[in-house]
């Protein structure tokens, strides 16, 4: 049996379209109710928070699974990325109020001891430091714009898809530091030892979404 | 005056194991070790400290940005061990003639790398290496003693997914060195859609193998797929490998995926990773070496491995070692006592004395600690205390009885 997990939330409706159109069993996984653990047709389905998708995979709880391109960067965790699907489509942005700009266009060394708030403290400092320039990361959970409206940090490093809730909060996108989107994931043991299981649904997907993949 | 708080606490990413878990790893480790003793390997105790000289060159960019560097009080630049092959080479290149070689070398010991957030510092690594021998048989040699290592550790469904770097590398021997080393490293992270998305603005490659190299994976059929599209001399080792291991009876034991490539760069022949069905990550993994013992000045070939101590006790038969037997010393001559564990022991059994006069205090502490027998050799007879008004019989027919039913 295949073990798939998906995460809940925003793209989880996009994620289970794909599925389907890929040809996997979604009847159950449509209407899932409170269960969390859904099997169809030989098919286990994983139902997690987003930001605990990469450890069910890379705990070999689960073989594959869908997760945004942010959180699994995030994570840090060893996994095998197989596809960009291209759903779910955003990017990871920092953002201020327009006067920052002029910090942001001069020289680098304009912007060390700047403060951060971000729901991404790995990603945060690792896109700072490897500028050369030190930060001071704050660790938020949620309504990340609240930090520099009341003064708390001069920015945030978070994802951004339409830019309203930017607009909304005063700010401006400084600078853009990738692009997010749902990636199609396994975990290394699986990838080697479970392809045969992998490549179908990965074939299906691919012709769907039309990246070159494997 | 110190908090018991502080006390109790580790550094970040540090820990200490005792309990069933310390028990389990001993037990692997001694299982391991003597089976590779038996084949001639010499137990290897590496030096805590390396020079920061003798290895820095050697290894790759991402295990030299995790050493954890200090200076020894006599001021030499030192890293706390990060890898043990390293140590075991420079071992042989300094101290046997070619003469001696080839030399068998196996380990157990403590690993220090700095973690990614939430990761361990300090793992406990048990391994092997066979150095300088230049005739066929070495990876065969340490790959059946490995399978044979985690037979006996109760990991029958272990499996050794091979892989051949001088494969990966006549696949990209045309290419200029920057795609190359961007390629390498989307294989090394696992991430085949930066793989396939730098071939695609490659436009002329035209090499099949390249294109092919991720999706290669499953039994020997790989290896003809493989064929077709290289030479059959990159692919010496892993056929001899597979006929070898196929002619043991091992062929349900191993399976390959030649895109998958090991993290340290020293490494030149086949290479290979070990998983366990109850896990999704790699117990270890190791591979042959023959380029490192070039950069000492040695020829030949040169293979090992190393695996997580922590995990392979995890997945083993000794994860639940087996029931203590609390024995009541109070109140009988210690010499009789003693006599009588050793009854026990010869059973295989574990066992604890209580030298209180006060059996049922003595027994109810036994109980607290989880043990599931109490033996009282005043009347001479064993009492189940795992359970409510557990059943008491005599030495003899408790013995009886186990071996019965193969077990307490």
């Amino acid at each position: 049996m295949l073990t798939i997990a998906l995460p809940t939330g925003r793209v989880m409706k996009e994620a289970i379209e794909l599925l389907r159109e890929a040809g996997l069993p979604s009847k159950k996984l449509s209407n899932p109710g409170r269960e969390l653990v859904i099997e169809e047709d030989r098919i286990r389905y994983i139902l997690a928070k987003p930001m605990d998708v990469p450890l069910y995979v890379d705990r070999g709880v689960a073989d594959l699974a869908l997760v945004g391109s942010d959180v699994m960067w995030e994570s840090g965790a060893r996994l095998v990325e197989l596809l960009d699907t291209g759903m779910g489509r955003c990017s990871l942005q920092v953002a201020g109020p327009p006067e920052l700009g002029e910090r942001f266009r001069c020289h680098r060394s304009e912007l060390m001891w700047l403060r951060v708030a971000s729901k991404y403290p790995r990603i945060a400092d690792d896109h700072f430091s490897r500028r050369g320039v030190q930060v001071e990361i704050v660790h938020l959970n949620g309504s990340i714009e609240l930090a520099p409206m009341l003064g708390m940090t001069d920015c945030i490093l978070d994802i951004v898809q339409t830019g309203t809730t930017l607009k909304a909060n005063g700010l401006v996108t400084l600078e853009k530091v990738a692009s997010v989107s749902l990636r199609l994931v396994a975990s290394r043991k699986s990838a080697s030892l479970r392809w045969d299981g992998i490549k179908p649904v990965l074939e299906n997907m691919k012709g769907l979404v039309g990246e070159v993949v494997a | 005056m110190t908090s018991s708080r502080s006390m109790r606490r580790l550094p970040a990413g540090c820990r200490s194991t005792g309990g069933r878990m310390a028990i389990a790893m001993e037990r692997c480790r001694h299982r391991f070790i003597s089976l590779f003793n038996r084949h001639g390997y010499r137990l290897f105790w590496s030096s805590g400290l390396q020079l920061l000289e003798t290895s820095w060159d050697l290894l790759p960019r991402t295990i030299r940005e995790s050493l954890l560097v200090l200076t020894s009080p006599m001021g030499e630049p030192c890293c706390l061990r990060s890898d043990i092959t390293l140590a075991a080479v420079n071992y042989l290149a300094n101290h046997y003639s070619p003469q001696e070689r080839p030399l068998r070398m196996c380990y157990a010991d403590r690993l220090y790398r700095n973690p990614a957030p939430g990761g361990d510092l300090e793992k406990f690594q048990i391994g092997a290496e066979l150095l300088g021998w230049e005739g066929e048989g070495a990876d065969v040699e340490i790959l059946s003693l490995l399978l044979e290592g985690l037979d006996s550790l109760g990991l029958n469904d272990g499996k050794l997914v091979l892989s051949d770097v001088t494969l990966v590398d006549s696949a990209m021997d045309k290419l200029d060195e920057g795609l190359k080393s961007d390629l390498l490293k989307a294989l090394q992270e696992g991430s085949y859609r930066t793989y396939f998305k730098l071939l695609s603005g490659c436009r002329s490659t035209g090499n099949k193998l390249l294109e092919a190299l991720p999706e290669l994976k499953g039994g020997p059929e790989v290896l003809d797929e493989a064929r077709k599209l290289t030479g059959a001399e990159s692919l010496r080792s892993l056929d001899n490998i597979s006929d070898i291991l196929g002619r043991m009876g091992r062929s349900d034991r191993i399976t390959f995926d030649l895109g998958s490539i090991r993290e340290l760069d020293y490494y030149s022949g086949p290479v290979f990773d070990v998983y366990s069905p109850e896990s999704g990550k790699s117990l270890g993994g190791g591979g042959r070496y023959d380029g490192l013992l070039c950069s000492y000045g040695l020829s030949g070939q040169a293979i090992g491995f190393g695996l997580d101590l922590e995990e392979l006790a995890k997945h083993s038969i000794y994860r639940n070692p087996e029931p203590i037997v609390a024995i009541k010393g109070g109140g009988s001559q210690p010499d009789l006592v003693l006599s009588r564990c050793s009854a026990f022991h010869d059973a295989g059994l574990t066992t604890e004395i209580t030298w209180s006069d006060d059996g049922d205090s003595g027994m109810a502490r036994a109980k607290a600690k989880g043990y599931s027998w109490w033996y009282d050799p005043k009347n001479d007879t064993v009492t189940d205390i795992s359970r409510e008004g557990g059943k008491i019989a005599s030495l003899e027919v408790w013995f009886r009885n186990r071996e019965e039913k193969g077990s307490c």
